[in-house]
């Protein structure tokens, strides 16, 4: 968070804070940057002997507030899926609890792992196969606390029946502290029919797609 | 490469430098010297000139060797000669323009706004119109790198493609390259903000008012490509 003066100042300030870190020990300008756990932070700042301060809470994600399907198809971070493709896609804006604060420059991570439940046209792999392989890389969270979240399978034929579970644990870390701190997981659900209709669950949302491209979502 | 590698294992900071190996070992050298001067300022003022030879071909080991120096000159502006060697950086440092890798772009401009945010505790810095252009000319830089109504095109992926392990590599490669642009952009925005407010202070300290600074308003305000509702506020 930038810190500054509206007008002009006469001489240096002094900045000091109970929590968290300030770039500067002195200057007109400074940036804080919050601690990496739930804490109160009071930043004080002295002019010519005068000081004022000013409290922030910070609290921690707390985890998924809710989700938004922004698109089904022609997703920037997968190929297109064309028709006698089994495959389905789903672009979510995920929105981080709480939400009445900004946890801008918060990085959030899924830890991958392998995959479980695995039945039917999935069992041809081995659960290390179906591993989580995207996982593992820090994404920063907006202003609105939102990322996004690019769900996506693609199998290839033969078809039959058949599902697999990803059980997905994940991270949260101020950008740039390097403390990791744990956040409640959440799961990922890929299924296929015989006829090479693919569905993802993912957020309390679903993407069904046939192979004939016909997309229906909730 | 022997030999930086024994220096490296003799200093303190050998993680530190292990973690930011430059492939050229003249470059690493240079990088070293700082370093090393970390104990003795005399010492990080007399590398100076070696680190300006690394700008423009070493970008990276340029800006983290500058970095390393002005972390040290920072905490001692009260002594005359790192004063000087201060004021030197700030100068050469104001001279130079953004790298156009943003990975190594992202590192520069915060380096840059840090310095000048430190320059503005100084007379000579904060007291001086051509400082002032100067920074509205960094100003007007990070303006015509900002891509206007940009939204984040990286994200976290979470893709399934059975036997396909390669194509995922490649998607994940991609969407790291995409969330540098994001952290760019996210950088230029920030910083944007952060030098408005200087110029607003530096034009509070020469207001228009006077005929004399109307000049010096003129030329920040073009040279930030400052918009009309921000040239008002000035």
């Amino acid at each position: 968070m930038a810190l500054y003066f509206g007008s002009t100042l006469p001489t240096n300030a002094l900045w000091s804070t109970t929590a968290g870190g300030l770039k500067f020990a002195s200057g007109s300008t400074n940036l804080f940057t919050a601690p990496s756990n739930a804490a109160t932070a009071t930043i004080t700042v002295q002019v010519f002997g005068k000081s004022v301060s000013k409290t922030f809470k910070v609290v921690e994600p707390s985890g998924i507030d809710h989700a938004v399907i922004a698109a089904t198809n022609n997703i920037l971070a997968f190929p297109n899926l064309t028709n006698g493709q089994a495959g389905a896609e789903m672009l979510l804006n995920i929105y981080f609890a709480p939400t009445e604060v900004s946890f801008y420059r918060v990085n959030i991570m899924e830890v991958g792992e392998d995959g479980s439940n695995i039945t039917g046209y999935f069992s041809q792999w081995t659960p290390q196969q179906l591993h989580h392989t995207s996982a593992d890389h820090w994404t920063t969270l907006n202003q609105a606390n939102e990322m996004n979240d690019t769900c996506a399978e693609l199998d290839p034929s033969p078809w039959s029946s058949g599902g697999f579970t990803w059980d997905i644990p994940s991270r949260w870390q101020v950008d740039g502290s390097g403390a990791t701190n744990f956040l409640n997981g959440w799961n990922q659900v890929f299924s296929i029919d015989g006829s090479g209709t693919v569905t993802i669950v993912k957020d309390n949302h679903w993407v069904q797609r046939t192979t004939n491209g016909v997309i229906t979502t909730k | 490469m022997k030999t930086i590698v024994k220096i490296i294992a003799l200093t303190v900071l050998a993680t530190n430098v292990l973690s930011i190996a430059f492939a050229d070992a003249e470059t690493n050298g240079t990088y070293l010297k700082v370093l090393q001067a970390s104990n003795n300022i005399q010492d990080a003022i007399q590398t100076l000139p070696a680190v300006e030879k690394l700008w423009p071909q070493e970008p990276e080991a340029y800006s983290k060797s500058v970095n390393q120096a002005f972390q040290m000159f920072r905490t001692d502006l009260d002594n005359p000669d790192v004063r000087q060697a201060f004021l030197n950086l700030y100068a050469s440092m104001m001279r130079k323009s953004c790298p156009t890798n943003e990975g190594q772009g992202i590192f520069w401009i915060e380096l840059k706004r840090d310095i000048i945010s430190n320059g503005l505790n100084l007379d000579e810095i904060r007291n001086n119109k051509s400082q002032g252009v100067d920074i509205a000319k960094f100003t007007g830089e990070i303006r015509s790198r900002i891509i206007l109504n940009y939204s984040n095109q990286g994200g976290m992926l979470s893709i399934s493609m059975p036997g396909h392990p390669e194509i995922i590599k490649k998607l994940v490669d991609e969407n790291e390259r995409k969330k540098i642009t994001d952290n760019f952009q996210s950088t230029l925005r920030a910083t944007d903000q952060m030098l408005v407010s200087i110029l607003r202070d530096y034009s509070s300290r020469f207001p228009s008012s006077n005929p004399t600074n109307a000049n010096f308003i003129k030329q920040i305000s073009d040279a930030a490509h400052l918009t009309v509702e921000e040239r008002e506020k000035l």
